[in-house]
């Protein structure tokens, strides 16, 4: 894959390294990729063209990467899960794919490529309150308006005696 | 019967044919009247009488001979030691050309040489011998080649001597030889043989090499650990002399380092020299008079050496042994045990182990080896019964793996191979354990399954063709999504077909998962047009796609803009105004966006940028509102005490509820002031100060009418309460009408009672008169809403008119007993009805009228299952039919048992038929019951027809029944037992034993056997429950672990009791150890430590409690191997990686892997397999093809079978030789896992061993309950379980080292190159430990 054909929008930048099997990182070059998970390799370290391209060649051909995963019901049984490149876990799959069967650690942001749908408006929300401001007491209150006066009825004879106005010796009458 | 010469005898035959044409090979034959059953053995570790001797046994006849053979000239010279009969020669050349394969000249010879009958060799041959050049076998060979040749030839001899002396130098007295170089070298006399010198000293000198280097290293080896030991025994004396003083203490201490130098710079002869002086310097000294470890060093070679001699003089009888077949568990076990033995005498001889006695491990060899030879006759019958088993397999092959090519697709086959594959696969368990009858047995069971199934092979043939097209389709539809350019979602279309597309990806992944093909073929159709129209609109898309970036970067502009704005609620009204009406461009424009509508997105970007301009003067005003906020904010503040105090105030008068309300409502003004800073909050904040003021003068007065306050209020809600109940009966007779006037009435109640309960008298008073205002008004209004209701009543019950009532009689009219779903309806029906009657009965036509809703509903459900009930019942009452003519006949053949051989053949096949059967019955899929039940009938009616000899035999079946019901009780409490000891543990096992004795007998009928093995299944039992219920003693003073009190005396205790108490306690601990052990302590604890913890968690039981499982996988992912197993895999990772990278055929099989056809795969997998078993020591596990569509397993490992099986279906990863190789080897490490355990249970391997520790752990991995499946334990816990842990390594770790490293970096300076690796290092967490 020639880097100069991707686009700058089009790919993003990949560092490619190649771990033994303590965990120790051998650079081995940089260079592109694509949301396909084409990879473009710019810069190699030297001596090391010829072994990138026979690891990364490979791999850009490939329509799929392979998940190796337990089989259930059948203790220590494993199966493949076949990831093709037009699946939206592809290049997330692509890392971990390159990691085990390859001992290649492939470094790029694979969020790169997600849609472009814009963000919200930078308008905050109105829930959260100012930092001098303060709380009201939000007392309860019902509007009881249209209780105010019980409606007249006819023939409404057994209707329970009005309260007495409420009155503390000594106080206020209600 | 004959034993004749298996497969791998006529291999070794041609090997030792060939080895022979430089030097003489012992040999004894016997010959049979068909050349197939004469055995030719031409062993060279047996003598040649024991050769003949063996010979005679397994033909079984007195044509024998015996001596030395030797190739000469392509024709085969036998120097027989005694004149054989007459015809040898004749009868050797059918034998060669039926047999071997290859015709061959033969001449017999007696022991001088002479010649007896047959051909000499050839002139060519024989001038050969004198000649310098080779034999010339091809006419078109150069005189170049023949002059290579012939130089090779002359080297040849020389070579081979070399090769027969570095030989004995390096396995001298060891009692084997690594195969790899016995099966090299004679690769290099098989050539020999032929005349192709020039291969043969090629091979030669390879393997010459390989020798050299080991007899170096052994010998390296040797004086290493002889400097070693006598240096440990030696330096420390020579400290202590140094310390004494001793008069010669300058040159002990000179000497000792001079020797040291010695061994560092790997003199080590020179430096073991030294030591000898050094010993001798302190052997005069009278501090250091001590044992000479040197002496000790020479008497420990005089004993291997002693040993050595001692096993030359058994090593006839061992081989003898060792020639014993493993035909019976015995056998196996003594096989492993002497294999055992001869390791570690090889061991010791090897390390010169000054502890060793190996003539103790020589004597056991003998031992050993005698009781092998004893268990020879057992063998012998057990062989004959096996040849029988392998007979009738062999007849059966083809129908066999015919069946095993069957594999499930859509579920269509799964009930028919469960059955097939559980009967092969007891089958193949009851050969490995040699247990011939029941294999026999359990063979004549899966034949029936296999017929069963291949009986369905054009059902198979037709589904699979469907797959293959699928599969096809799917490939090419994979291919074209891969190279299709991608259509940007600038349009709506483009977007709603993207979306398409992933739905009916999706539903391909269910369908292809799901194996159904016809529906992975439609939904290709659908993908293929949802691409075709995405192809179409890729012109358009691209060009809007210019004009969605334009507005996503205008958009982001704006949103770029608005960045200042603060994030909280705004101060400045204007500002939220303004923001509330952003917000709603915002809303218009993310929908639009995400819809692709670019014409309502562009319009809202318009206005968006209409108002950015006003942002400026917006935070300006913003400012000056957040300042006033922020000062009124601090007065607040200040104010705050003084208002808490005062809203603390409970009022208790009418006054003061009033001046309450007036300081609430001035707290409510005043923090509107603050909320949108208003300037004037100054004044504000003055009154709700006064308000403050004003209700805490009125505290005292509040105070003092409490009590009288509260006493109104029980007057107040005495007069309340029943005017509110009555409001409530009048709200519920008319609902829906009052029912949130109602609500109302209840929340103002529920304030009341909180106000109460807050003990703010005054203010409860208040929400309760409101509440009894409510209710007055719900009072007068209920003539009104009397009227509407009963208009309500009436729609009700014009609702429930003669159309209704025939609905209800249609749905009840449906039988109930045809599908759950009309059982469930008809309930349903039942209980709404009743219900309608009482609400209407109780005139509550606002409910009633929601039951006749949902009535109504519930028959429109009885609509939709009509048709479903309609065809069932059909179905239902054909199957009703049936069983009205047969059912009897089904339960009478259901009710026999299997009491003989043809009975139980016969109810094999009726079981799961009736299953299937009964299943789809019962599942209501009567259709499917009815096409299943001719097939039951067929087996039912093969069952009846043996009803007499059934009922003969039951009774001795039913005897054995009686007797085995008599223990049951026992038997049941026995099994509940945990083995929580030892002896409780062997007899559990022994136990289990009895029973496997009992089944065993009662599945070959053999119910005499059976009866008679009862008793002493009973008896094990027994003796289960008598150990556990033993007394024991608790000391007086100890703690009684069953309730933790201290003992004041002795005391008399069940020892289960105090077991299961003991266990229960060291339980509870492991699980708080486990709990709270950094994993950091659980890994450096010692394995001892660890499986104790295991063992302990476990507590003899087979399962774990679900808070208990992630402790165990804890515990689990602690176990890291030794760092001593860790080299010993590493060191045969590397082996065997350098063994495939040696391997031309490997190398040539992975580099044409994708052109290969499968055998040749399979094949090159099974080398790999060999290899790798080679290296772990064990026999090589067969590799083995199924079938079966993805998802399904790819490769697994079974242990009965001893095969690793290997997926070869299209939709499998055969086509990546590094995947599969990381498979085999992967599922080749749990054979491995498996032999270690094995080897660990049979004693066979040593607590110095660097591999009993994990054999222990893989122990514990593999026990019942220990092993964690990744779909209930996580992925997590299943991956780092020791088990697959190092599956996944060896895997990976063969893998990469077949891949290779990268080469060294060229034109880098170091520390460039350095830097450059550890700052990208630096930037990423650690990576997982890997092997």
């Amino acid at each position: 894959m020639d880097p100069e054909r991707m686009h700058d929008a089009a790919a993003t930048p990949i560092a490619i390294a190649w771990l033994d099997p303590e965990g120790r990182r051998t650079r081995l070059g940089e260079g592109r990729i694509d949301a396909r998970g084409a990879i473009a390799v710019a810069t190699s370290r030297p001596g090391m063209a010829d072994y990138l391209a026979g690891l990364i060649d490979p791999l850009n051909a490939r329509d799929e990467v392979a998940v190796k995963e337990p089989w259930p019901g059948e203790p220590g049984a494993i199966s493949h899960r076949r990831v093709p490149r037009n699946a939206p876990e592809f290049l997330v799959e692509l890392k971990a794919y390159a990691l085990r069967a390859l001992s290649l650690e492939l470094d790029f942001d694979e969020t790169a490529f997600a849609s472009p749908l814009p963000a919200p408006l930078p308008l905050g929300s109105d829930d959260t309150p100012a930092p001098d401001a303060i709380r009201p007491l939000n007392a309860p209150s019902l509007d009881l308006d249209a209780y105010a006066e019980p409606e007249p009825e006819e023939g409404d004879g057994d209707d329970a005696p009005p309260l007495p106005p409420l009155v503390i010796p000594g106080l206020d009458e209600v | 019967m004959g034993q004749p010469m298996t497969e791998q005898e006529v291999r070794d035959l041609k090997t030792a044919i060939s080895a022979a044409a430089g030097t003489a090979r012992p040999f004894g034959l016997c010959i049979a009247a068909k050349p197939a059953d004469t055995v030719f053995l031409a062993l060279k570790s047996k003598s040649p009488a024991e050769q003949e001797r063996l010979a005679k046994q397994r033909v079984g006849k007195s044509r024998t001979a015996r001596g030395e053979m030797r190739l000469e000239g392509g024709v085969l010279r036998l120097c027989c030691e005694e004149t054989p009969a007459a015809g040898l020669a004749e009868k050797l050349r059918e034998f060669f050309r039926t047999v071997v394969g290859a015709s061959r000249k033969v001449a017999i010879c007696d022991a001088a040489g002479a010649m007896l009958e047959g051909e000499a060799p050839d002139a060519g041959a024989r001038d050969a011998r004198t000649r310098t050049a080779p034999p010339r076998t091809d006419p078109v060979v150069s005189e170049d080649e023949d002059e290579a040749q012939a130089t090779a030839r002359a080297e040849w001899t020389g070579a081979a001597a070399r090769l027969e002396q570095l030989l004995e130098d390096v396995f001298a007295g060891r009692a084997g030889n690594p195969a790899t170089v016995r099966d090299t070298l004679g690769l290099a006399q098989e050539a020999a043989g032929r005349g192709d010198f020039a291969r043969a000293v090629r091979i030669a000198e390879r393997v010459e090499s390989r020798l050299k280097d080991l007899a170096q290293r052994r010998r390296a080896d040797e004086l290493g650990a002889r400097y070693a030991a006598a240096h440990d025994e030696i330096a420390p004396k020579a400290a202590a002399a140094i310390q004494a003083g001793v008069p010669t203490a300058a040159m002990i201490r000179t000497t000792l380092e001079f020797a040291e130098f010695k061994a560092a710079a790997g003199e080590l002869p020179s430096a073991i020299k030294t030591l000898v002086r050094l010993a001798d310097l302190l052997r005069d000294d009278p501090v250091a008079a001590e044992p000479d470890p040197l002496r000790d060093a020479e008497a420990a070679e005089a004993r291997i050496a002693a040993a050595r001699v001692d096993f030359e003089a058994i090593r006839a009888e061992v081989e003898a042994a060792d020639a014993v077949p493993r035909g019976t568990r015995r056998a196996e076990a003594l096989h492993r045990q002497l294999d055992r033995l001869k390791a570690q005498l090889d061991k010791m001889i090897a390390t010169r182990d000054l502890a060793a006695a190996p003539a103790d491990v020589v004597a056991r060899i003998a031992a050993v080896a005698g009781d092998l030879r004893a268990e020879a006759p057992a063998v012998e019958a057990a062989e004959t019964l096996r040849a029988r088993v392998l007979a009738e397999a062999a007849r059966h092959a083809d129908l066999l793996s015919a069946a095993r090519r069957i594999y499930d697709i859509g579920g269509a086959f799964a009930e028919d191979i469960a059955a097939f594959a559980s009967t092969d696969r007891w089958h193949h368990e009851e050969m490995a354990r040699h247990a011939y009858d029941s294999a026999l047995s359990t063979l004549r069971l899966a034949v029936i399954d296999a017929r069963v199934l291949v009986a369905r092979q054009p059902e198979f043939d037709a589904l699979k063709a469907n797959e293959a097209q699928a599969l096809q389709r799917l490939g090419a539809l994979q291919a074209r999504s891969a190279a299709m350019a991608p259509v940007p979602d600038a349009l709506p279309e483009t977007l709603a077909l993207h979306r398409r597309w992933r739905e009916l990806d999706g539903k391909m992944i269910a369908a292809r998962d799901a194996h159904d093909w016809a529906a992975c073929l439609t939904l290709a159709d659908e993908l293929d047009a949802t691409m075709d129209a995405l192809d179409a609109l890729k012109p358009r898309a691209d060009a809007a796609q210019t004009r969605q970036d334009d507005i996503y970067a205008r958009w982001n502009a704006v949103a770029a803009a608005m960045a200042p704005i603060p994030g909280q609620a705004a101060a400045s009204p204007r500002l939220a105004d303004w923001k509330e009406a952003v917000r709603a461009i915002d809303r218009t424009y993310q929908a639009a966006a995400r819809a692709a509508d670019l014409d309502t997105a562009e319009t809202a970007l318009r206005a968006a940028e209409d108002v950015v301009d006003q942002i400026p003067a917006l935070l300006a005003l913003e400012t000056t509102a957040r300042a006033n906020q922020a000062a009124s904010a601090a007065a607040y503040g200040a104010a705050q005490p003084l208002l808490d105090q005062a809203l603390e105030v409970r009022a208790s008068t009418p006054r003061g509820l009033k001046a309450r309300d007036a300081l609430v409502a001035a707290h409510e003004d005043f923090a509107d002031a603050n909320a949108k800073g208003d300037p004037d909050w100054q004044a504000r904040l003055d009154a709700l100060e006064a308000a403050a003021r004003a209700m805490l003068a009125r505290e005292p007065d509040e105070r003092n009418a409490a009590r009288k306050t509260f006493e109104a209020l029980q007057t107040v809600i005495a007069r309340t309460d029943p005017i509110c109940q009555t409001a409530r009966t009048i709200a519920e007779a008319n609902r829906p009408t009052l029912d949130a006037d109602l609500a109302r009435m209840d929340e103002t109640l529920a304030l009341a009672r909180d106000s109460a309960a807050d003990r703010r008298w005054m203010q409860a008073i208040s929400w309760w008169q409101a509440a009894r205002k409510i209710a007055l008004w719900i009072k007068s209004v209920r003539k009104k809403t009397a009227k509407t209701t009963r208009a309500l009543g009436e729609r009700v019950k014009a609702r429930v008119n003669p159309a209704l009532a025939d609905r209800l009689r249609e749905a009840r009219a449906l039988s109930t007993d045809v599908h759950p779903e009309g059982a469930r309806l008809r309930a349903e029906l039942d209980a709404q009805t009743a219900e309608f009657t009482v609400l209407k009965t109780a005139e509550r036509w606002h409910e009633a009228g929601q039951k006749l809703d949902a009535i109504e509903a519930t028959l429109r459900a009885f609509d939709a299952y009509r048709p479903t009930h309609d065809a069932l019942n059909t179905e239902l009452a054909t199957l009703k039919a049936g069983w009205k003519a047969r059912g009897g006949d089904v339960t009478t053949a259901c009710a026999m048992v299997p009491s003989t051989e043809a009975v139980a053949q016969a109810i094999h096949v009726l079981g799961p038929r009736y299953l299937a059967w009964k299943a789809a019955y019962k599942g209501h899929r009567y259709a499917e019951a009815n096409a299943a039940w001719p097939a039951l009938l067929d087996a039912v009616d093969k069952v009846l027809a043996l009803k007499s000899e059934h009922d003969a035999a039951r009774p001795a079946l039913d005897a054995v029944d009686a007797a085995l019901a008599a223990g049951r009780p026992a038997r049941r409490q026995a099994e509940a037992l945990a083995p929580l000891t030892p002896e409780l543990k062997r007899l559990a096992r022994a136990r289990e034993e009895a029973r496997v004795v009992v089944d065993e007998k009662m599945r070959l009928q053999d119910f005499a056997g059976a009866l008679a093995a009862v008793p002493a299944l009973d008896a094990a039992a027994k003796a289960q429950l008598d150990a556990a219920r033993a007394t024991v003693t608790l000391p007086a003073g100890s703690v009684d672990p069953r309730d933790g009190a201290t003992l004041a005396a002795d005391l008399e205790a069940e020892l289960y009791e105090v077991e299961a108490a003991k266990a229960q306690a060291a339980r509870a601990q492991a699980k708080a150890e486990l709990a709270a052990r950094p994993m950091d302590e659980l890994r450096a604890l010692s394995t001892d430590a660890k499986l104790q913890l295991l063992a302990d968690l476990r507590a003899g039981r087979g399962r774990l409690d679900p808070d208990e499982a992630p402790l165990q996988a804890r515990l689990y992912e602690a176990m890291t191997p030794s760092p001593e197993f860790l080299a010993l895999e590493t060191g045969r990772q590397q082996e065997l990686a350098r063994r495939i990278a040696e391997d031309e055929d490997l190398q040539a099989a992975r580099a044409n892997w994708k052109d290969l056809p499968l055998e040749a795969r399979v094949e090159a997998l099974q080398r790999t397999v060999a290899v790798e078993c080679e290296i772990y020591g064990m026999a090589p596990a067969t590799v083995e093809i199924f079938e079966a569509a993805m998802p399904a397993p790819s490769g697994y490992f079974n242990a009965a079978m001893q095969t690793v099986r290997i997926n070869g279906h299209p939709s499998a990863m055969m086509d990546d030789f590094l995947e599969m190789l990381d498979t085999v080897v992967h599922e080749n490490v749990h054979n491995y896992q498996a032999e270690l355990v094995r080897r660990l249970e049979e004693g066979l391997i040593d607590p110095d061993d660097p591999e009993y520790d994990q054999a222990r752990i893989f122990q514990a991995n593999s026990a019942s309950g220990g092993y964690i499946k990744a779909e209930t334990g996580g992925h997590h816990a299943y991956k780092t379980q020791p088990l697959e842990w190092e599956a996944w390594a060896a895997g990976k770790g063969v893998r990469a080292l077949v891949q290779g490293p990268p080469p060294p970096a060229q034109g880098e300076a170091g520390a460039d190159a350095a830097q450059a690796d550890v700052a990208l290092a630096g930037n990423r967490a650690e990576a997982p430990a890997q092997i």
